[in-house]
């Protein structure tokens, strides 16, 4: 049904978010197409995470809405866009720490999806994921005892269980060496290969220039550039509310 | 590995069991042991309903609430229209239900600390109303005289739960090792596991598809149920409730000081708990220091708490899984 007609993967229109009086997002709108990967950059409390929070549910908007393939999924609540095919990565890993890998994988795999669409072997599925992430090794250990970035690519593999078509990476490459950003970036291609629509947040631009198809620029809770990623990184808007931040703080 | 441990835990089980059911037989005169056992599987039945809830990682400080609802709802309604008590129980259930409703309303924001303090406070309306309501409860005057249950008849073989004391200790005996078994199928059902994602990080276990609030309002529903149920069938059993008696902090707190002793992530924790617990106070500190013997409970939390923060039952599993 919804190859016939074109629909965007994800829209937002108008979305704004306050917090105490402060306004977190103003007026933010953008348009994410099918297989798409876009990043959305922008210095610390741009308001980045909140966007990923309003997409997925965990937060509501003031104003605005927001549609996923057609669908105003503003006001639903998070398991039910989990379920429509939203998945999202914390920043800081939120892993069930007294739960083995294995176990947290199988949550999303239980339930990711409404009934008719489950699993009919669950556990195969959530192996094959922690194999895909590469932890294979560590099955059966619990959460918390996992490494920080080991917790992160748990994070991956669990809301891969949950067979979204849209997902939303928050900083996955934050403090990973080079070759474990080299194995990132081959993953989410491959995830792109695979049918799916990425949205990253990527604070140190790691992953960004390498991977995206456009960038969108957020400087305290409005878009102030969207294009190609050449463009925007040259943008002097960019420079200004990024890069200067980053200077100032002495980076 | 797993299946050596359920298997020594399956032996551990029946043993004791075993012993539950025939050691009466061997007693001359087992009324004191009847009369403690009976109210360690009553509280036993309690830490298994209480902990229904607490499995979702909230601490509540209030099942009082349902409990002295439920014992009310029962015992008015049995003395207003005669109904029979095996009907009325469950009516005390459902009043206990109710107010977990609107406790799911009310408090579906607040977590930790503040929750429990939320459950602590609102323990005091049902039993304000009650103390004051004069006219149809009885106010601080309390109901004497609760019929008890009936005997039942099965051709020749009779229950007299009213009257004898062997007859209340099997029967609760059975009530607790039915609400255990419901306690350990919640645990190992589907929505379990979604309690137990909910326990461990909620806004994670929402994103990964689970229905967060169902999960919460459920477990709670089914606890205020239960517990209710228990007020009830203590009613009937004891024959005299007064608001005092079953909205106190003795009825809230006990049932969280066995199941956190035993442990409460284990299916088997709040039984350990109240098997071990209560005999011990009743039997040996009650002779002992017959005042102040309630302070055992003080002292084992404490302990549990700096010490073995998983409980007992998570200990023994540890030491089982060893040999």
């Amino acid at each position: 049904m919804a190859a016939a007609t074109h629909k965007s993967c994800l829209e937002l229109h108008h979305i704004s978010v306050q917090f105490e009086r402060q306004s977190a997002l103003r007026d933010v709108s953008l348009v994410v197409e099918e297989q798409e990967i876009v990043s959305v950059i922008g210095p610390n409390g741009a308001g980045k995470t909140t966007l990923f929070n309003v997409i997925c549910g965990q937060l509501k908007p003031a104003e605005g809405s927001v549609y996923f393939k057609g669908c105003d999924i503003t006001l639903w609540p998070a398991h039910r866009i989990c379920h429509a095919g939203v998945a999202r990565t914390f920043q800081i890993a939120r892993p069930f720490p007294e739960m083995s890998v294995l176990e947290n994988v199988l949550i999303g795999v239980w339930f990711g999806k409404k009934k008719q669409q489950r699993s009919l072997f669950p556990a195969e599925e959530a192996k094959e994921l922690i194999h895909l992430v590469g932890l294979s090794h560590k099955s059966h250990s619990a959460a918390k005892h996992l490494t920080l970035s080991e917790q992160r690519r748990l994070e991956v593999a669990r809301a891969l269980a949950t067979k979204p078509r849209l997902l939303l990476l928050d900083e996955i490459a934050a403090g990973l060496s080079p070759q474990a950003i080299k194995e990132a970036v081959e993953l989410v291609k491959t995830l792109r290969k695979r049918g799916l629509t990425v949205m990253l947040i990527d604070h140190f631009l790691a992953l960004t220039s390498k991977v995206s198809d456009r960038l969108i620029a957020l400087d305290q809770g409005e878009i102030i550039v969207e294009g190609n990623p050449g463009e925007v990184l040259q943008s002097a808007e960019v420079v200004a509310a990024y890069l200067g931040e980053r200077q100032q703080k002495g980076f | 590995m797993v299946s050596k441990t359920t298997t020594h835990a399956a032996v551990l089980f029946s043993i004791i069991l075993l012993f539950l059911v025939l050691w009466p037989a061997v007693l001359n005169d087992a009324s004191i042991y009847y009369r403690v056992m009976t109210m360690a599987f009553f509280y036993g039945a309690l830490a298994f309903t209480w902990n229904l809830h607490a499995l979702t990682g909230s601490i509540s400080l209030g099942h009082a609430a349902f409990f002295g609802l439920g014992a009310y709802g029962s015992a008015l309604l049995n003395y207003y229209t005669q109904t029979s008590p095996y009907v009325t129980i469950l009516f005390g259930g459902a009043t206990g239900a109710l107010y977990g409703f609107f406790w799911n309303i009310t408090f579906d924001k607040l977590r930790g600390a503040r929750l429990a303090l939320a459950t602590l406070a609102s323990v005091e309306i049902p039993k304000v109303i009650i103390d004051n309501w004069d006219s149809f409860t009885f106010g601080s005057m309390g109901l004497v005289g609760i019929n008890t249950f009936p005997a039942l008849r099965f051709g020749s073989f009779v229950v007299a739960p009213g009257e004898s004391l062997r007859a209340q200790y099997y029967l609760l005996l059975s009530f607790m090792l039915l609400i255990g078994l419901l306690h350990w199928q919640v645990i190992r059902s589907r929505w379990g596991w979604a309690i137990r994602a909910v326990r461990e990080d909620e806004t994670a276990a929402s994103m990964l598809g689970v229905n967060t609030t169902g999960a919460r309002w459920w477990a709670l529903l089914l606890s205020a149920f239960l517990t209710g149920l228990c007020g009830a069938i203590y009613a009937h059993l004891i024959g005299l409730i007064e608001p005092s008696l079953v909205f106190s902090l003795h009825i809230s707190a006990l049932p969280l000081v066995l199941t956190i002793f035993g442990g409460r992530y284990q299916y088997y924790g709040p039984l350990l708990g109240s098997l071990i617990l209560y005999p011990l106070d009743q039997l040996l500190l009650h002779s002992l220091i017959p005042v102040g013997h309630a302070i055992i409970y003080g002292l084992v939390i404490i302990f549990t708490l700096l010490f073995l923060p998983q409980g007992i039952g998570a200990w023994l599993q540890q030491r089982i899984r060893a040999v």
